[in-house]
């Protein structure tokens, strides 16, 4: 009898908490929230502030790869002029 | 030496009122947790398309052809990265993908067989490889850090990208969130701050990494939150 009530909770009642803090969710329960984050649009954009990092570093690094970034954007303008 | 004591007291005292203060993202919080990664279709297709596309990540430079986009800076970044300390390659791979030019993705329209509109994909979750050749939006730069915060030996345990309400921008953004060993969760947006404390602006929606997928609408009202149409 008392199984008998914990099954038809369980299928009732789309959420259980236990006393450890763990909560169990039903399936159906999981769908419909997989379905509204999926609605969920992500789009929102954000203006870059001008900020350094804090390591040198990392600044030097960031540096140097920019610089490679440019040679490279000049030589393969070179080469296509060239063609 | 009493007055000292006291002040730490209250300090040791008040850094949970502290951080609930600042909005900590809730990285421990086991009772958020959804399903496994595989549940959302988009993010788990994603995933096992970056798995397929990691050896042409670092053809290049042997390569030349495969130097596609950022493809050449991308691997001589990596090969830096190495001799850094953990904060300096979070700080690194951060301003790497910061510096990318932002590409709004669009609405895709899906179709059923017989051509009648079945609904819509409204995010576009792109692999690190995707995001360095055409570039990607504001999920695109959280995923692109965690990929290669992966690549650098991160645990996925200690790494997940959170959908988050920006109330100032009243919409949905997405950051990357990094678990530190002393249990701090740094926060990293695509404006370019490192949040180490959270942020008051958010509110965490969902998160996910390779194995799950968390829900964090429990934590506040959801209805409060706008619905994907506004």
């Amino acid at each position: 009898m008392k199984k008998t009530v914990v099954i038809l909770a369980t299928l009732l009642l789309p959420v259980s908490s236990f006393a450890d803090g763990t909560v169990a969710v039903s399936s159906l329960q999981v769908k419909e929230r997989i379905r509204s984050i999926e609605q969920i649009n992500v789009t929102a954009e954000k203006k870059q502030a001008d900020i350094a990092p804090e390591s040198q570093r990392v600044a030097d690094i960031l540096r140097e790869l920019d610089e490679d970034a440019s040679e490279a954007e000049k030589t393969s303008a070179d080469e296509r002029h060239s063609d | 030496m009493y007055v000292l004591r006291t002040f730490c007291c209250v300090m040791l005292a008040s850094a949970p009122a502290l951080a609930a203060a600042a909005n900590a993202y809730p990285f421990s919080a086991a009772e958020d947790y959804l399903a496994p990664a595989e549940a959302l279709d988009g993010w788990a297709s994603t995933l096992a398309l970056h798995g397929a596309q990691q050896s042409d990540l670092y053809r290049c430079p042997e390569e030349r052809k495969a130097c596609r986009g950022r493809l050449r800076s991308f691997n001589k970044a990596m090969i830096r990265a190495e001799a850094l300390s953990a904060d300096e390659q979070i700080e690194l791979v951060h301003f790497y993908i910061n510096r990318t030019d932002y590409d709004d993705d669009r609405v895709q329209r899906v179709y059923d067989e017989h051509g009648k509109r079945a609904g819509v994909i409204r995010n576009h979750w792109s692999t690190l490889y995707d995001f360095l050749v055409e570039g990607g939006d504001c999920e695109d730069f959280a995923t692109a850090k965690y990929f290669m915060l992966r690549d650098l030996g991160f645990s996925a345990d200690d790494l997940r990208v959170v959908v988050v309400y920006e109330r100032k921008l009243r919409g949905y953004h997405a950051i990357l969130a990094v678990r530190r060993a002393d249990g701090s969760v740094w926060l990293l947006d695509s404006d370019n701050f490192i949040r180490r404390r959270g942020h008051r602006g958010y509110r965490y929606v969902y998160a996910m990494n390779e194995t799950s997928i968390w829900d964090h609408r429990a934590d506040f009202e959801p209805t409060s939150l706008p619905t994907a149409e506004q």
